[in-house]
């Protein structure tokens, strides 16, 4: 049996190898381990050669081109690199997941990963008998670990000879963090057999819409379901949700008018197409996401919700005895503060401190009762922020987008889905918003639906619009 | 508090034999300063004062802390002996809150750390994807430092776990816990 086993340095390929070796021995198996480390400490590909057989034959000490039986990939992309390059025959098998280790390039980034599962299923099954390509997220699982993906190895039956018991007494002789992996091994076993568990902000408080009455809310919905789709109207349902969560009733009803007042210029010929359908859901969203605008109140409700800290105690796998402590940090700058005061008074405040550029530099203790408290109070200043001048330019920015998308629609829905795109280069906090702004008053200002559509393309490939500041 | 991987254990065991700076005045350089690279905005203001100082002649800094990654190697028997001997340790980790994390990317862009990476937006109505800290984070502090001096954003954090706590602090984290339940 030949094994290649592909991985990024750091990830801890070594350890699998050894767990694997150990099982295989205990097995009365003759493990025999070719490692060829990249760079083995940080990022860089790595590689183990591995050939288990009964009696003391050993092959080959490289992997040969189309003859390797298994492989096992702790990366994606390094997967597909090994499959590119020819290493699996037409009676290989493949164990993967869909974990990317990204490059810092890659990560600067706002385009969608292009290595997915989805663009290369065709190039995995060309190239295997058969293979298993496990979506960690689906399973919702946030910190994959070797130990997972050993108990995968384990439950795919492709190491057939090896028992669950031999991984088990493995991974207590190697001896590292053992009940954790013994843990992570029993769930990884677990994984075929489960189905998708994404853990979704949203899906839990979908129900908050089931509770509103009959009116006009439900009424556009549905209203928009029935002319461009059941995707779209899913759209409109979660923006509503989270806007009802975020202020009230009457500002999801905001957004309903603003939402119908655009979708009544889309001519009725446009209805039925991909490209209108297209643009109701970029607008839909991105209408959304504006109108929910990250102030102060809005990041100390987030800071002190139940969800976070459960999140935490998942994230982190804090027991109930244990203890620990959260540290938060914030550096509003004067803006952000005086922000949330009603528009006269903010501005007055606004003429004496402009020009300062001070921003405060705080760290609070979120589940210390003082941190708590603090965020806790700030949170429920809710009630000031339609009032506030925050609101205001706030307000005033998103009726310009809306402007800039209705100008657009009347040219074509083409130049119309850019301009509905636009709205999300808007985002950050601080000198980074303010820089945003900047940047989508100059692509409003552009007519030319090319240089629209290479203005955003730009801007979602790097980071163009990075401030200056420090 | 110092800032830097593992500040509590910092004098005890880290401490390299050389003196540097001792070294440096006796070779006669007048301009000698420490700093804690760890403490962002501290390095840059002292990286400045080099740069605008009436001094003219060498200026040194000394850039003084153990690198992440070595620590997290020298500490690891350490960190075993003291837990089994049931000494109190604290495993300090980072995290970006997802759903305040507006996917700017800024964060990245300033800090080519490889456990600050990103992942899917688990808001579907956001296409971006937002900055996440992998599990293989060594709780250095610089991603939030950096966010935090260069202003980027609140979505940072710290989670401090600690193991073998005093039976004082289980005490206090209990009340404490306690009222933030009733409060939440």
């Amino acid at each position: 049996m030949k094994l290649l086993i592909a991985s990024v340095g750091g990830l801890g390929i070594g350890v699998f190898v050894e767990w694997l070796s150990v099982a295989a021995i205990l097995e009365g198996m003759n493990p025999s381990v070719l490692n060829l480390p990249g760079v083995s400490q940080r990022a860089g590909r790595t590689l183990s050669y591995m050939e288990i057989s009964k009696d003391e034959t050993t092959f080959s000490p490289f992997p040969e081109k189309g003859r390797v039986d298994l492989i096992i990939s702790q990366e994606f992309l390094e997967l597909i690199r090994l499959i590119k390059e020819g290493y699996a025959g037409k009676n290989s098998r493949v164990l993967g997941t869909t974990y990317r280790y990204y490059t810092t390039h890659e990560k600067l980034s706002l385009r969608k990963d292009p290595y997915t599962y989805e663009n290369f299923k065709k190039l995995i099954e060309e190239n295997s008998k058969e293979h298993i390509v496990v979506d960690i997220y689906e399973m919702g699982i946030s910190d994959f670990s070797n130990a997972h993906l050993l108990g995968l190895l384990y439950s795919s039956g492709y190491l057939p000879f090896i028992k669950r018991e031999s991984y088990e007494e493995a991974i207590r002789r190697v001896g590292i963090e053992v009940e954790r992996n013994l843990k992570d091994f029993a769930l990884g076993c677990e994984l075929l057999g489960r189905s998708g568990e994404r853990k979704c902000l949203i899906n839990e408080n979908e129900e908050v819409l089931s509770e509103l009455p009959e009116g006009r809310i439900r009424e556009s919905i549905r209203k928009a379901g029935s002319l461009f789709g059941r995707d779209v109207e899913t759209v409109i349902k979660r923006a509503v949700t989270q806007l009802i969560r975020y202020q009230d009733v009457g500002y999801a009803e905001l957004y309903i008018n603003r939402l119908n007042s655009i979708l009544d210029c889309i001519p009725d010929a446009d209805r039925e197409t991909d490209i209108g359908k297209e643009f109701v859901r970029e607008f839909a969203k991105t209408l959304a996401v504006r109108m929910m605008y990250e102030d102060i109140i809005r990041v100390a409700e987030l800071k002190v919700s139940r969800e976070r800290f459960k999140r935490i105690k998942r994230l982190y796998r804090i027991g109930e005895d244990d203890v620990y402590w959260i540290k938060d940090f914030f550096r509003p700058d004067l803006y952000e503060i005086y922000g949330i005061l009603p528009g006269s008074l903010g501005k007055v405040f606004e003429r004496m401190f402009s020009g300062f550029g001070l921003s405060i530099k705080v760290e609070v203790f979120t589940n210390h009762v003082s941190g708590f408290l603090i965020l806790k109070a700030i949170s429920k200043l809710k009630f000031l922020r339609r009032l506030s001048l925050r609101y205001e330019r706030e307000n005033s920015l998103i009726e310009a987008y809306i402007e800039h998308v209705r100008r657009a629609l009347s040219y074509g829905l083409d130049i119309a889905v850019l301009a509905a795109r636009g709205g999300a280069i808007v985002r950050g906090y601080g000198d980074v918003r303010r820089d945003t702004i900047e940047s989508w008053k100059r692509f409003s200002k552009l007519t030319n639906p090319q240089a629209m559509s290479s203005f955003l393309n730009e801007f979602f490939a790097e980071s163009r619009f990075l401030t200056q500041t420090s | 508090m110092e800032k830097g991987p593992y500040p509590f254990l910092k004098k005890l065991y880290l401490k390299p034999k050389g003196d540097i700076k001792r070294a440096l005045e006796g070779m006669g350089v007048r301009w000698i300063r420490v700093v804690n690279p760890y403490d962002v905005e501290n390095s840059i203001r002292v990286i400045g004062e080099a740069y605008n100082s009436e001094y003219s002649g060498l200026k040194v800094i000394i850039s003084d802390a153990e690198c992440a990654l070595e620590a997290g190697r020298k500490i690891r028997q350490i960190r075993a002996k003291a837990i089994e001997r049931g000494k109190r340790w604290v495993e300090r980790k980072l995290g970006v809150d997802e759903d305040i994390c507006t996917g700017d990317h800024s964060c990245i862009s300033y800090n080519g750390c490889p456990s600050l990476t990103v992942r899917n937006n688990p808001n579907p109505l956001k296409d971006d994807k937002i900055a996440w800290i992998d599990y293989s984070c060594i709780g250095c502090g610089l991603c939030s430092e950096i966010a935090h001096v260069a202003r980027l954003c609140p979505s940072f954090y710290q989670v401090d776990r600690v193991v073998n706590p005093s039976f004082w602090e289980r005490l206090v984290f209990r009340v404490r816990t306690f009222i933030i339940e009733r409060l939440l």
